[in-house]
């Protein structure tokens, strides 16, 4: 979101390398028998959910977060007339919640999403007073439950203190799935 | 108000149908197209105040919503599956019609109900003018008006009656006209009304602004406040200060509160939240009122930039002569209370008068410490000067 774009992409090709080997390295790995889940939620400055449940027996397999998946959603096509494809790009990727897309599309897009990464479990990390996410949540909760797929919720501050008391929920909820 | 409410609730034995719309949503096409308009604020507003907030809200809590949003919401979505409120829920929608002109917890809450009750939803998204209404912004309103008109027509499978639209266009100008000039009474010294009285008085400018039992209504209470004028009867027994009311009412307490100011000598003769129905009356065109819809729906108060609003808050201030501003920052209500700390400034540098700020809650209220308020009220007329 800030980097200058030619050093981000020097970096992205390494974390690409970087990852592809940790995938082949993986396929020997008993790790396979962790649980899968998702991270779903508002914007997250807290990058250290990402050790807390990787602390726990589970692996983060895919994001729904405003500052993850949905921020790099659909591309621009860069042969087009770039004012109305960039404008294109807003309308078409999974949107902010503060807006209208249709009244079922983030909890069909959060299933098939966590249906392609055969996830075990969401995590909501709500932002506390982002309304439109926390309006949101009890639908999307609803429709996991109907589909068979265990979520908790976690309100976070942007200044996170408790850290210990998010790790403890996130064990007990891993040990559960 | 009692026969509106038992029309809605037998609207499904006499055929017509219901729309639940949004506080200041465009409200007259639904009344030319003869469908009833339901207010889940105003439920919100009646849940307050006959004290069923509390209870309801933990309702909706317990249904997964965060006690951080918005109580109207909260209480409104716990009445649905059960039924609950003083008048056992409202009738069930046919539609849905939302305006985010005074926020965007009514898109989320409106989405919540359109999924429960799975009926049509329109949404009509007036952008903040954060300083002027372009023409940008103007083009897509006027055009999101037009697409109402369609949804209607596709919802009541009728053709919209253009010169009935004209007419219930010129009731609501004429009514919101009758409503300023009530608002307008309270100048006078004594002030024969106050704002609790127009916290009351408002129901009808909410909920049948189009129609001719509003236009009555406010008429004879326009000739009433006139003949206390004459009398000098004034709305508090004894009127030594003058307050400007800023937000939501405190539904729940709107009595103590009353009371509370006029044991101190103030009455509190005018406010930002009930003349926001009347508003943006200079941008209606009597003439071509859907064409000035859009104006007339965009720039009302709450879609206003904070410079505005702080120019429209020393406007009322000058207009109704006060000496001092009472602030009630909102939890429920965050657009109404986001700038007041900005406004609150705005006021002191340009007019000099002492500012209070109550912290509270529309509907819900465990977010109201009466001791706490009390003594801040006490505090605050102490550094009141004439």
């Amino acid at each position: 979101m800030i980097m200058d774009r030619e050093a981000y992409s020097g970096h992205l090709d390494r974390i690409l390398n970087h990852l592809n080997q940790m995938a082949d390295s993986a396929k020997t790995d008993v790790t396979h028998s962790a649980k899968r889940v998702i991270l779903s939620g508002s914007v997250c400055g807290f990058s250290n959910i990402y050790q807390i449940v990787e602390s726990t027996s589970a692996r983060i397999v895919a994001d729904d977060f405003c500052s993850g998946l949905r921020y790099t959603q659909c591309m621009v096509p860069i042969e087009s007339d770039m004012i109305p494809a960039i404008a294109g790009r807003y309308l078409d990727r999974g949107v902010c919640p503060a807006k209208h897309q249709g009244l079922t599309s983030r909890s069909d897009s959060l299933i098939q999403l966590a249906q392609k990464h055969r996830a075990d479990g969401v995590i909501f990390l709500l932002l506390k007073f982002c309304d439109p996410h926390a309006f949101d949540y009890p639908w999307l909760k609803s429709q996991l439950d109907a589909a068979g797929i265990p979520a908790m919720l976690a309100e976070i501050e942007d200044q996170q203190a408790s850290e210990g008391q998010l790790k403890t929920r996130i064990e007990a909820f891993v040990e559960m799935l | 108000m009692t026969a509106y409410y038992i029309d809605a609730k037998t609207a499904a034995d006499t055929g017509k149908k219901v729309a639940w719309i949004t506080s200041s949503g465009p409200v007259e096409p639904l009344i030319a197209m003869d469908v009833i308009p339901v207010y889940p604020e105003n439920h919100g507003t009646m849940i307050g105040a006959s004290k069923m907030g509390v209870d309801l809200c933990e309702k909706a809590e317990a249904m997964g919503y965060s006690r951080d949003m918005c109580s109207y919401a909260r209480a409104d979505i716990a009445c649905s599956p059960t039924n609950g409120g003083p008048i056992g829920g409202l009738p069930r929608p046919d539609m849905l019609v939302c305006c985010n002109n005074i926020c965007g917890t009514v898109l989320k809450w409106y989405e919540i109900q359109a999924r429960y009750y799975d009926v049509p939803l329109f949404i009509l998204d007036t952008p903040v003018i954060h300083t002027t209404f372009s023409e940008a912004a103007r083009t897509y309103v006027r055009h999101q008006v037009a697409d109402y008109i369609v949804f209607l027509e596709t919802c009541c499978q009728k053709k919209m009656d253009r010169d009935r639209m004209a007419e219930v266009g010129r009731l609501s100008i004429q009514e919101q006209k009758l409503w300023q000039s009530v608002l307008d009474t309270a100048v006078n010294r004594p002030a024969p009304m106050s704002a609790f009285d127009a916290f009351f008085h408002l129901a009808l400018i909410v909920t049948l602004r189009g129609t001719q039992t509003a236009i009555d209504y406010y008429t004879l209470l326009l000739q009433e406040m006139r003949e206390r004028i004459d009398a000098g009867i004034g709305a508090v027994p004894v009127e030594r200060w003058h307050l400007l009311w800023d937000n939501l009412p405190v539904w729940y307490k709107t009595k103590w509160l009353s009371d509370t100011f006029a044991s101190r000598e103030a009455c509190l003769v005018a406010d930002t939240y009930t003349s926001a129905w009347c508003s943006s009356l200079q941008y209606m065109d009597e003439t071509d009122f859907l064409t000035s819809m859009a104006d007339g729906y965009s720039r009302i108060y709450l879609n206003l930039g904070v410079d505005q609003m702080a120019d429209t808050v020393i406007g009322m201030i000058d207009h109704y002569g006060v000496q001092g501003l009472v602030m009630h920052s909102n939890r429920s209500c965050k657009p109404y209370s986001l700038g007041q700390y900005d406004i609150q400034k705005i006021v002191q540098k340009k007019r000099g008068i002492p500012t209070l700020i109550i912290e509270a809650d529309m509907v819900d209220a465990r977010n109201f410490s009466e001791a706490q308020i009390e003594t801040r009220i006490d505090a605050f007329m102490e550094m009141l000067t004439p």
